[in-house]
């Protein structure tokens, strides 16, 4: 009888996630900028959103920040991101 | 309970748990059926009762999970009801296991024992109580690292971005020196009984060691705590917890003075405090000084009840020790929680 091998491991539940479909243009596209909330996040994404409104036909900004970086953003904000914007850019500061 | 396949021995087996990456680095006890048993029973668990579960991650960790590592990290049974509790506190949303398990400031987990089952187990709350020798503080420590590691995927180079780690990191577990304390010990003073057993999960960096060994007055003792405590490179500059061992020729010097543990803390709160214009000139904060800079005050925590304060340590030598706390209290806090033991 040989010596057995248990898995220490757990796997994470639930299914995978999926990329959303990409548009193929940002053209009159309103976009959710979603602050991160790490340092200088707010800089970086700032400059994103002048980029998008200068050079790719996009109409409207609407800004967002996480309560915190480190905690995944809370429902209710996501819902208002998904009913308010086509789009949403998010990033990490630091 | 199902094997995932055999090998031939013992010796082999620990090699197989290498070759999967299930190990912290260690060598592990690898497990068998009855000693995966042996931690349920002491626990009274069924194997598919839930611990706790973290939705950022997506897990959800089982008595046998646990029971598992536990038996990997070299635990003995009777240690199985701490570490469940210590589980529960991971996977409490207060705590927020996922950032500090993430983070490149490389947090350890660092659980502090209390109550009776601290001594019943011999948790090292003496002498060299983050050192090596005593099996209690080693494995459950080290338990609940595999947990994270092999229970929540939290993996060096993927989730885990730590830029240094520290050694806090293979095992973090010590308990307070309850005896030699001439206070109420932490977990009462979190809502507990003196006699229920309990432990507190907190993210915090390395122990940074603080020796002064000519104090005789509380506010020398404490004076020179609150120095390291505002020391300009700690991660964030105000917000977070501390936690603060005195060791007992420290405790002595300022219980003996008549000051109580709610005294030291808001000395320390006050003491703990640097001046924008400090922390301008070495660096830390951009920009050059300007007027006002040296009131503008940045306190290493907002409030006394932020600071984790517990006795510890050997006799020997007059030191204490500072663990700041990560980030910043609304992203990850210190947890406490009762330890169930079985009647």
């Amino acid at each position: 009888m040989g010596f057995p091998i248990f898995d220490p491991t757990v796997a994470p539940e639930g299914e995978g996630f999926e990329w959303a479909p990409r548009p193929r243009s940002l053209e009159g596209k309103v976009i959710a900028l979603l602050d991160n909330g790490k340092t200088r996040s707010d800089r970086l994404i700032r400059a994103v959103g002048e980029l998008l409104l200068r050079e790719h036909g996009v109409p409207r900004l609407v800004p967002y920040k996480k309560p915190s970086p480190y905690r995944p953003a809370p429902e209710e904000l996501l819902e208002a991101v998904a009913k308010e914007a086509d789009l949403v850019v998010t990033g990490i500061g630091d | 309970m199902t094997p995932t396949t055999e090998v031939r021995d013992a010796l082999e087996a620990i090699e197989e748990y290498f070759r999967r990456g299930w190990t912290d680095g260690l060598p592990v006890v690898p497990p068998t059926e009855p000693s995966i048993r042996a931690m349920l029973e002491a626990a009274g668990l069924a194997p598919d009762a839930v611990i706790g579960e973290v939705p950022a991650r997506r897990r959800r960790l089982t008595a046998e999970k646990v029971a598992i590592n536990a038996v990997m990290a070299g635990c003995l049974p009777g240690y199985m009801p701490v570490l469940v509790a210590a589980v529960e506190a991971l996977c409490d949303p207060a705590f927020s296991v996922h950032g500090p398990a993430a983070s490149t400031s490389g947090m350890g987990l660092l659980t502090i024992v209390h109550g009776p089952i601290a001594r019943e187990l011999g948790i090292n709350a003496g002498e060299n109580l983050f050192g090596p020798g005593h099996r209690a503080n080693a494995t459950l420590g080290r338990a609940l690292r595999l947990l994270l590691l092999n229970g929540l995927g939290a993996i060096p180079g993927k989730l885990d971005r730590s830029v240094f780690g520290h050694p806090g990191k293979y095992t973090y577990t010590i308990a307070e020196l309850e005896e030699k304390s001439p206070w109420p010990p932490l977990h009462a003073e979190r809502g507990l009984g003196r006699e229920t057993s309990a432990v507190t999960v907190f993210a915090c960096e390395a122990p940074h060691q603080v020796f002064n060994g000519t104090a005789r007055t509380p506010e020398a003792v404490l004076g020179t705590v609150a120095d390291v405590m505002a020391a300009g490179g700690r991660l964030a500059v105000g917000g977070q917890e501390f936690c603060v061992l005195l060791g007992p020729l420290h405790a002595e010097v300022t219980a003996g003075a008549g000051w109580s543990k709610a005294d030291a803390r808001r000395f320390l709160a006050e003491r703990a405090v640097r001046t924008a214009a400090d922390l301008k000139r070495i660096g830390r904060l951009p920009d050059p000084v300007e007027p006002g800079d040296a009131e503008r005050i940045h306190a290493a925590v907002e409030r006394p009840e932020d600071i984790l304060l517990l006795v510890a340590g050997g006799d020997a030598g007059s030191y204490s020790v500072v663990m700041p706390g990560w980030a910043g209290r609304e992203h990850s806090q210190a947890v406490t929680r009762p330890v169930r033991v079985r009647a």
